[in-house]
């Protein structure tokens, strides 16, 4: 697979970032942060390839700094859903730890921000994808209607099915790929990502689209 | 790549895959099993709520019609005894009175059990006596703005009416608010319902999650058997604020 038709792929993110501007100000503000989260993949994917077709080294610090972001981001949208209790103490707490451990893995690598921090990513994989199946779970208690034009249920599976072979990827990236690989082998590996990658980007444009629009309530008098 | 390199690239492909089978097929089997268990619960609520609409409408039958016109008959017998005893006929008009109060008590429980004006009026001539009811026993001022007219069948115009009386309910008990807001309108293909007042309002989250009460639990009840939905905001101090929508069929 051709680096353009990689890159065009990952710019199926636009289809969620398109139907969320176009609905923003119609939709219930809890989602914001999934819009915020969206639109800066969109930006990241063109800045990398920027920084890539300048064969400029900064495109894994921007990957770094992402992956903070993403997290971040993400947190900040299950903490609006009421998974940290609506307690902004626990809530500040979490993302507290998250920064810190996200500069100890930096500061710890080879090349600091240079290297990839594939620790940090296969941390706040696991804390996402957990957040996930404990907002999923509530669904299934607590939703009365249906479920598939749920924005919360497609956010949730684009999450946990994304970051579970994210987490597979980087692990393997730890062990196997420390190993003498070749190009060829390293190439193919990462298209996996690029598909799981494409299939997510689907469910999060369904998600933008059904994201519940925001109540207007009335006035006292 | 090497064969070596081929057949562990396989290998980490066939793990992908599995992975990615295994999480579809949970997910798919969970949302179907959640779809059985809603269509369940739904029908559990249903056949209570029938229950307990019938029993009303029974016991409001039963008083008015049954009850009602006995009453009715043992005053007029009252009232035909001919003592020339003072304290006789002092006694016979306090029980005439008693038998008006209870008379008249027992209509009030009766409309509330079951409201007449609901059943032949229609559900907004049915608010805006209960409305004007409450206002005049607990000197709450309720502004009620009614957008739009609809035409739904009796059920659910009983448990809209059933939800206004909840709110209300709550917001003289609870929210102690002396001004209550409520605007009846339609968008697109839905009923809304929408209230506010100004009372001390709660952590509706908390509660939610602690032991949502009777009432809160009556709410979504009944907007859930009608595929609707009820949406509560409130903050302490803030008031509290319900928007109900419910699909109307074409």
């Amino acid at each position: 697979m051709s680096d353009l038709l990689k890159f065009c792929l990952s710019l199926s993110i636009v289809f969620a970032v398109i139907i969320g501007v176009v609905r923003f100000r119609k939709i219930n503000p809890s989602y914001y942060p999934f819009i915020y989260r969206v639109s800066l993949c969109l930006v990241v994917e063109l800045v990398r390839r920027v920084l890539i077709l300048q064969q400029n080294n900064a495109a894994t610090i921007v990957t770094n700094i992402f992956s903070l972001a993403d997290f971040l981001l993400f947190a900040w949208l299950f903490h609006n859903w009421g998974l940290f209790k609506r307690n902004r103490k626990l809530f500040l707490g979490i993302l507290s730890t998250f920064v810190v451990i996200w500069c100890v893995s930096t500061y710890t690598a080879p090349r600091h921000l240079f290297s990839p921090n594939l620790y940090f990513r296969i941390l706040y994989s696991f804390a996402l994808i957990f957040f996930s199946v404990t907002t999923f779970n509530g669904l299934i208690i607590n939703t009365r209607g249906g479920m598939l034009k749920n924005a919360k249920l497609w956010i949730c599976i684009g999450i946990i099915i994304f970051y579970t072979l994210f987490i597979i990827i980087c692990a393997t990236q730890l062990s196997v790929l420390r190993e003498n690989v070749s190009k060829d082998f390293q190439r193919k590996f990462y298209d996996v990502m690029v598909f799981s990658n494409l299939f997510v980007n689907v469910l999060y444009a369904g998600a933008a689209l059904w994201i519940p629009r925001r109540k207007v309530f009335t006035a006292v008098f | 790549m090497d064969t070596q390199e081929k057949s562990l690239y396989s290998s980490l492909l066939i793990v992908v895959i599995v992975v990615g089978i295994i999480l579809l097929y949970f997910i798919v089997t969970i949302i179907r099993y959640q779809r059985r268990s809603l269509v369940l619960h739904k029908e559990k609520i249903r056949a209570e709520i029938d229950t307990l609409e019938n029993e009303r409408k029974r016991i409001a039958s039963d008083l008015h019609d049954e009850l009602g016109p006995l009453l009715s008959a043992v005053k007029l017998q009252i009232n035909n005894l001919n003592s020339q005893d003072a304290e006789d006929k002092l006694l016979i008009d306090k029980s005439s009175r008693h038998i008006d109060t209870i008379i008249r008590r027992m209509r009030e429980i009766s409309n509330n059990l079951m409201p007449n004006t609901l059943v032949r009026k229609g559900l907004v001539k049915a608010i805006e006596e209960f409305v004007q009811s409450n206002t005049d026993t607990y000197k709450l001022s309720v502004k009620l703005i009614v957008e739009a007219d609809f035409q739904l069948d009796l059920d659910k115009e009983i448990n809209i009416y059933r939800i206004i009386q909840e709110i209300l309910h709550n917001t003289v008990k609870h929210a102690r608010a002396s001004m209550l807001a409520i605007r009846i309108s339609r968008e697109n293909n839905l009923f809304v319902l929408s209230t506010t007042d100004n009372g001390m309002g709660f952590d509706f989250f908390a509660r939610s999650k602690e032991h949502a009460g009777l009432g809160l639990r009556n709410l979504q009840s009944r907007a859930e058997i009608m595929g609707g939905e009820i949406t509560c905001i409130s903050e302490k101090g803030k008031g509290t604020s319900y928007i109900l929508e419910i699909p109307l069929l074409n």
